[in-house]
């Protein structure tokens, strides 16, 4: 402990840095798991959060996807909620008023189903005051091109670098895991010139009613998060923390401050807490906390000097280095 | 699409989300539980056709909440204390929960929704299918002037007569029937098999006790139950004129508007529809406005 013996220690400092955006600390809500936050308002004391990134937005309202939209599998959640939202009018009019008002910063999340489509909304919102940063919902699941974007790095690259031209704020890149190379797409996103990149977006799976032969979802496919992605979570944060110099904010099935401080460690710069929302209400406020005592126990007075402090084997961390694909590597 | 939440009723700014110990938990009827749970904070509040969350702490399996009707509240004799909840075994949550034992902790939060606030009616009906009696007990205690609810107290109009219809597959599945007798109302029950009461649906079972008619005028219905059952008395309703309110089921991930999971379909005013989330809109809707 840095402290000297006898004086309590002070605070660890949980301020993050994200290229160009600073947050007062490293706990968001994930988009999609917070509502449009007024929901929140009577859980948790929303002006402590590091972040609030509301639910995605699109150019035009979305009536969303046919129900069961959401079914519970072992430790997981798979949704398919398909982008429900009133569209941006609406957003700016009724929702993000109230947002702004709330003393958290607000990361406003938006996707589309083409790159003019993203570039049209960043230029709506450039001009909007009080917003924080833009996340690029390029790996949305659930809707039609929503995935494709996120795919391809040379896409999200284009994507990335449109947004920025058309505006001033930050920009984070959210990715899907459900491709073959995450560190490629998320070099593109670099390349592009985001901010930082948010990982991951949910894992693709489907739930099966065995007895009736029919898919759980109504839409057949949806995204899974909860405790049971965590894994995959922190596998892609290790490997493009390992290839990529932009900040990382690690989403995937945070529920206890051991799982943030795994992310820390991992390389996440913060951390955005989802399908716990959900389960319970109240946890972001929990985790925050909870959050100062885990980076104490580390001897550390600051967030910043733990992230990415994972040590790896060394005869594992040249090899791990060069490759994306943990499959690579013996067991 | 969403609703506009700005405009919407947030009743998480008055939910409570607490540990709650479980006082009693008993086998009320077949595969149907009734657990009593302490969270005065929740209890207090609760006004009938709300719901509370409740989940089994500390575990990622099951991982999230279910809804669960407040099927009524109790007092310690110092105030309202204590919250009941009966529901049916179906799915991983509660086969778990019916494992819980008295002394045990939950978590829980609400009370959630918009909860039942009728019109006067002299004559009040409510309609059960299978679990549904769950979110009309409280109201057939209200109306009867058996209990009061809500903090503070809310004071609706009395009903002269509650009438409960209450349908399901066999005998074995009718829990505490006691109670809708005990409040005072004039019990109708039905079965699929005949085990009970009149042999058929709870449709075929309005269609007995209302073969003389049915005074529009006078008449409110309250309905819960299966979405077919529910579709099926809104439709009786509709024929007869008679106003019909139903306590939707869908499922639900969170119970406080942030998933989008348990939309349904609720009617505009320009006769379009548009997915609804029945956690904060409702659960209640006027039967008119749902497209069943």
């Amino acid at each position: 402990m840095s402290h000297p013996a006898g004086l309590p220690p002070s605070p660890p400092d949980l301020s993050v840095t994200l290229g160009r955006l600073r947050l007062p600390n490293p706990v968001l809500v994930a988009s999609g798991t917070f509502g449009y936050g007024r929901e929140m308002a009577g859980m948790v004391d929303l002006k402590r959060l590091g972040g609030i990134v509301p639910k995605t937005i699109t150019q035009l309202p979305r009536k969303g996807n046919v129900p069961w939209r959401t079914v519970e599998t072992s430790s997981g959640l798979l949704n398919s909620i398909g982008l429900d939202n009133d569209g941006v009018d609406s957003f700016l009019a009724k929702q993000l008023p109230w947002l702004l008002g709330c003393g958290a910063p607000v990361i406003v999340s938006i996707a589309g189903a083409t790159l003019d489509d993203f570039v049209e909304l960043a230029r709506r919102l450039d001009d909007v005051p009080g917003i924080a940063a833009l996340e690029l919902n390029i790996s949305c699941p659930n809707v039609s091109h929503g995935v494709d974007l996120g795919n391809d790095p040379g896409m999200c690259q284009r994507v990335v670098a449109g947004v920025r031209a058309a505006t001033a704020l930050p920009v984070l890149a959210k990715l899907t895991p459900n491709v073959t190379d995450i560190v490629a797409v998320a070099r593109g996103a670099q390349d592009g010139g985001a901010d930082a990149v948010t990982v991951i977006n949910t894992c693709q799976g489907i739930a099966v009613d065995w007895r009736r032969r029919r898919p759980l979802l109504g839409n057949v496919i949806g995204g899974l998060s909860g405790p049971a992605i965590k894994p995959i979570a922190l596998r892609c944060v290790h490997q493009i923390r390992r290839a990529v110099d932009i900040p990382i904010v690690g989403v995937g099935g945070i529920m206890t401050i051991d799982d943030c401080m795994e992310f820390f460690v991992t390389g996440a710069s913060a951390v955005q807490i989802g399908t716990a929302n959900f389960a319970e209400p109240v946890a972001s406020a929990r985790l925050l906390d909870e959050l100062p005592a885990a980076i104490a126990e580390l001897g550390a007075a600051s967030l910043r000097e733990i992230i990415g402090t994972l040590q790896l084997p060394a005869a594992l961390a040249a090899c791990q280095l060069s490759t994306a694909s943990p499959a690579h590597h013996a067991t | 699409m969403a609703s506009d939440t700005s405009e919407t009723i947030c009743h998480t700014d008055s939910a409570h989300h607490v540990r709650a110990r479980i006082v009693s938990h008993d086998q009320v009827a077949e595969a149907t539980w009734r657990i009593r749970i302490d969270c005065p904070e929740i209890a207090a509040q609760a006004v009938p056709g709300q719901f509370a969350m409740l989940r089994i702490p500390d575990r990622t399996d099951p991982l999230l909440a279910r809804p669960l009707a407040v099927y009524d509240t109790f007092s310690d004799g110092v105030g309202i204390r204590y919250a009941d909840f009966i529901y049916l075994v179906h799915g991983r949550f509660t086969t778990a929960l019916s494992a819980a034992r008295p002394g045990d902790e939950l978590t829980a939060w609400g009370p959630l929704g918009n909860g039942f606030w009728l019109p006067p009616a002299e004559h009040l009906v409510l309609v059960a299918g299978g679990i549904g009696q769950t979110a009309l007990f409280a109201l057939a205690r209200e109306r009867l002037g058996k209990a009061r609810y809500g903090l503070p107290h809310r004071d609706p109009p009395a009903a002269r007569q509650v009438t409960f219809c209450w349908g399901a597959r066999h005998a074995g599945m009718f829990a505490d029937v006691k109670d809708f007798r005990g409040a005072g109302c004039d019990v109708h029950l039905a079965t699929l098999d005949g085990s009970k009461g009149t042999k058929g649906t709870v449709v075929d079972l309005l269609d007995t006790r209302f073969a003389g008619g049915i005074d529009a005028a006078t008449t409110r219905i309250a309905c819960c139950g299966p979405e077919p059952m529910m579709a099926a008395v809104s439709r009786w309703a509709h024929a007869r004129g008679v106003p019909c309110a139903v306590s939707l089921e869908t499922p639900m991930a969170c119970g406080i508007g942030i998933c989008f999971t348990c939309v349904a379909r609720i009617r505009d005013a320009d006769g379009g529809w548009d997915y609804r989330r029945t956690c904060v809109e409702g659960p209640i809707f006027d039967a008119e406005c749902v497209e069943w």
